[in-house]
């Protein structure tokens, strides 16, 4: 039987093998590229990312901010070449982008960019979702663009100075003094730029989009259903208490399945509803008066943990926020009456009432809730000065000069207007107070473009700008308008951390503590709030947070702060 | 010698070039991707001009909190995969050898394929409907347990998804290497078993299961070389902090070091601590294999 076995088959068995061994080499080499989107467990910050150690050099060039620059901004003499000069960028793009163009250089923006300065630009775009693994592969590979766009988790490994020091990010210094005058101005004149844009060493390694007025108001907040509350007689909910009232109503009367939304690490992002219980945490750290705290350590993060895992065993949690990773909450919960609290970006909040398949929808912004009435908050979703995207220029940028002065440009007025609104008479007028504003053929546009995609169709999408995020509000419904001046009425967001960067050595060496700590962390609070691990057990929860060396993380971040505040 | 038979055989040497090329370009170069573990890996020095740091990374993974938890929720998912998933496409082949309506059984075979040809990451986003509170298989489970909690969220019920899912979308799939050993079985030997008065069962047990004997024992000794590789990317799609304590997985934790934290040469160790073990496994199944069933990879 068993001779029969091997001796009839073995001809046959050996390609079923050579299949096997050749789809076995394939898949091991699919495993090795990341697919799609993915449910990140860390929540790494652009800020985090270490930066080499190589403080002398610090010492040796500080930061030029002393020296006198131009006290206003000026024009450029068009067109800025004489000989046709093309620019290589690389830089991801969105959904939106890629629904209306293959390539930015399509743009109308770029297009009247080019006929203005004679510069013609190419970019190269990553696939959505891969963006990472496309910028790690573009830096290993040794192929530069002239101008990489970085942007919150998608920099230099290391950190810009070693970016610099490795000889693949130009230093921009000398380069802004000479023929930056535009961004030099920023830098001059607002002194948070210029701690914001500067690496530890002193560098300006990148050209940072600048809101020119101060930073963006909170652009994501809490919402809940205002048609709710009329019907049920409530007043906007001011307390923690008022929420329970209001959600268990929204549960027994409106017959709400999961009255509030949350997210799977327990919390709602960015800092958006827990600040009345006085910690942050999607910076992982935050500080009071230059102080570093850690979350799970505050006695406010057990009162709030508790409160969560009371409101979802009376079922006023989302039952299935556990496997919910959403950036924001599905439309077919906010819209159909299975919530009547979430949280939404402000331009965001009026397009639930499109889709929404109840009459009498409507919806309105709420403030943070605190412990007791009339508290001042600080902590909310914050904005720095600087954006995080910025342009970097790589070792192979053809010709720096001509590239520093195409970027400044777009700082100047003219190219300020240009990227943050279009052409006149084109895509914005010039209103009755002087101000720009955007005209029909953004709001109602004849080609079907949606809000977003005309915007960046006609001004400038992402990169190196001086950004005013006020360009959005005109046009706007009041819901969305009202949205941040009601996020702000109690929260003044004053204990977020700033952009602080570590150094490689101290990068290396809090990853290794952090991430076991994170892991522990993201596990436990999930289970203290659906139940599966008793609250009586948070006490044991603290010490093993500080066995396994919070102490020393904390450290770490209190010198990177230190360090980001005497800059 | 060789010289002789190239002189004879250059056809056939020249045929087996592309094959060899392949492997040498896509299996063998990226080994030396390996030195990655003994180094602290930095981008721009690349492989040749990173700093040496010894065992380093493997201690620091040896030494990691979740060291343990790892390598048994690793080992485990595998184990239960390898446990119900390995027999299910046998099973299923020997089923559908017995049907004998043509149609009918190419309009099953179809339907079993379809999964495997859809993205893992719709398979994912299917699976967390479907085991939501308000999905389809949790209200179906509910009528009979009564309670309709979130499944996918909850640590005890991840690997019984996890295998099961896995079973569906590989049945169909995995079958079809079976089908085609079963169509090579001799119709002769059929007939004499029926004069020995052999019936369905009988058949399928004394002549159709010894005959595909050879080709379960090697796709068994595949799978246990691969049994602490699970499938990553659905893992990767499917855990979230509340089922951390069953679902993260080496890989996961690989990724998350390589990929999140530029901590390549970690990831790199834990990696290749992962193969060095997979190794080992499939040198003793292959070994175990030879001596009590005479049938090995090599």
């Amino acid at each position: 039987m068993k001779s029969m076995g091997t001796k009839k088959f073995g001809p046959m068995i050996l390609p079923v093998i050579a299949a096997i061994i050749f789809s076995l080499v394939l898949s091991s080499c699919g495993n090795s590229s990341q697919g799609g989107p993915t449910n990140t467990p860390s929540e790494t910050t652009p800020t985090q990312t270490a930066e080499d150690t190589n403080t002398e050099s610090a010492l040796a060039e500080p930061v030029e901010t002393a020296q006198a620059g131009p006290a206003e901004r000026s024009d450029y003499e068009l067109p800025l070449v004489s000989e046709p000069f093309t620019i290589h960028i690389w830089a991801p793009t969105s959904a939106q982008i890629q629904k209306t163009m293959t390539n930015l250089k399509e743009s109308y923006y770029y297009k009247e960019l080019e006929s203005r300065t004679g510069v013609s630009v190419e970019f190269t775009h990553p696939s959505l979702g891969q963006e990472l693994e496309a910028f790690n592969l573009l830096i290993s590979s040794g192929d530069f663009p002239d101008i990489l766009e970085l942007q919150p988790g998608l920099t230099y490994p290391g950190g810009l100075d070693k970016g610099i020091s490795d000889g693949v990010i130009l230093r921009l210094n000398e380069l802004i003094d000479q023929y930056a005058p535009n961004y030099k101005y920023f830098l001059d004149t607002m002194d948070v730029v210029a701690k914001e844009a500067s690496t530890n060493e002193g560098n300006y390694a990148a050209f940072y989009s600048i809101s020119v007025d101060g930073p963006q108001p909170p652009w994501m907040g809490m919402v809940v259903r205002k048609d709710w509350l009329d019907d049920l007689g409530l007043d906007t909910p001011a307390t923690f208490d008022d929420w329970h009232e209001m959600l268990t109503a929204f549960k027994e009367q409106k017959g709400a399945v999961a009255p509030m939304m949350l997210q799977n690490y327990g919390y709602v992002p960015l800092d958006i509803f827990h600040g009345g219980y006085g910690f942050a945490n999607s910076g992982q750290y935050f500080q009071i008066d230059n102080v570093i705290h850690y979350a799970p350590l505050e006695d406010g993060h057990k009162e709030y943990v508790e409160m969560m895992a009371q409101w979802f065993s009376e079922g006023l949690i989302d039952p299935d926020f556990a496997s919910k990773s959403d950036f924001t909450p599905a439309k077919d919960y906010t819209t159909t009456g299975k919530t009547g609290a979430f949280w939404e970006m402000y331009h965001v909040i009026s397009s639930n009432y499109d889709l929404a398949t109840e009459d009498g929808y409507e919806l309105i912004a709420v403030p943070t809730p605190s412990k007791t009435e009339g508290e001042q908050l600080h902590v909310r979703q914050t904005n720095t000065t600087t954006g995080m995207v910025s342009w970097a220029l790589t070792s192979a940028a053809s010709d720096p000069e001509k590239i520093v002065k195409w970027i400044d440009y777009g700082y100047s007025p003219e190219g300020d207007i240009l990227a943050a609104y279009g052409v006149e008479g084109v895509s914005f007028e010039y209103g009755d107070n002087g101000k720009p504003a955007f005209n029909e053929l953004i709001y109602q546009n004849p080609d079907g473009l949606n809000l977003a995609e005309a915007y960046n169709y006609y001004a400038k999408h992402g990169g190196a700008v001086a950004y005013h995020w006020d360009r959005e509000y005109a046009g706007q419904p009041a819901v969305n308008l009202n949205a941040q001046p009601i996020w702000m009425q109690n929260n003044d967001g004053a204990w977020m951390l700033p952009p602080i960067t570590l150094s490689t050595q101290e990068g290396e060496e809090h990853a290794l503590i952090y991430s076991d700590i994170q892991t522990y962390v993201q596990e436990m609070v999930v289970k203290f709030i659906t139940g599966q691990e008793p609250m009586a057990n948070y006490d044991q929860f603290v010490d093993q947070i500080r066995s396994m060396g919070i102490e020393r993380c904390i450290e770490i971040q209190q010198s990177a702060l230190d360090r980001f505040n005497s800059k | 010698m060789i010289r002789k038979d190239f002189r004879k055989n250059w056809v056939i040497y020249l045929i087996a070039l592309p094959v060899i090329v392949f492997f040498a370009v896509f299996a063998y170069a990226p080994m030396v991707g390996v030195l990655m573990a003994f180094q602290s890996y930095q981008i721009k020095g690349g492989i040749f001009g990173s700093p040496w740091v010894g065992f380093k990374n493997f201690l620091d993974f040896f030494n990691s909190y979740y060291f343990g938890r790892l390598i048994k929720n690793t080992f485990l998912l595998s184990f239960y995969d390898l446990l119900l998933g390995f027999p299910a496409p046998i099973l299923f082949a020997l089923l559908m050898n017995e049907l004998r309506g043509v149609k009918y059984k190419r309009v099953v075979q179809t339907i079993t394929y379809m999964p495997y040809f859809i993205s893992v990451v719709v398979i994912a986003g299917i699976i967390k409907d479907f085991f939501s509170s308000s999905g389809a298989v949790t209200l179906l489970l509910g009528s009979i347990t009564g309670s309709t909690s979130n499944m996918i969220g909850d640590a005890a019920n991840f690997r019984g998804i996890f295998v099961g899912t896995n079973i569906w979308q590989f049945l169909g799939f995995n079958s079809v290497i079976y089908m085609a050993a079963l169509a090579g079985v001799d119709q002769e030997l059929y007939d004499a078993a029926a004069l020995d008065g052999a019936g369905r069962l009988g058949k399928a047990i004394h002549v159709t299961l010894p005959c595909i004997m050879s080709t379960i024992v090697i796709l068994l000794i595949l799978r246990i070389g691969n049994l602490l590789t699970v499938s990553f990317e659905k893992v990767l799609l499917l855990y979230a902090p509340s089922t951390y304590s069953v679902s993260d997985v080496i890989m996961t934790f690989t990724y998350r070091k390589g990929l999140q934290e530029f901590n390549y040469g970690y990831s790199t160790a834990v990696g290749l601590f992962n193969s060095v073990l997979n190794f080992l496994m499939l040198i003793s199944a292959n070994a175990i294999s030879k001596k009590f069933t005479e049938t090995s990879l090599f």
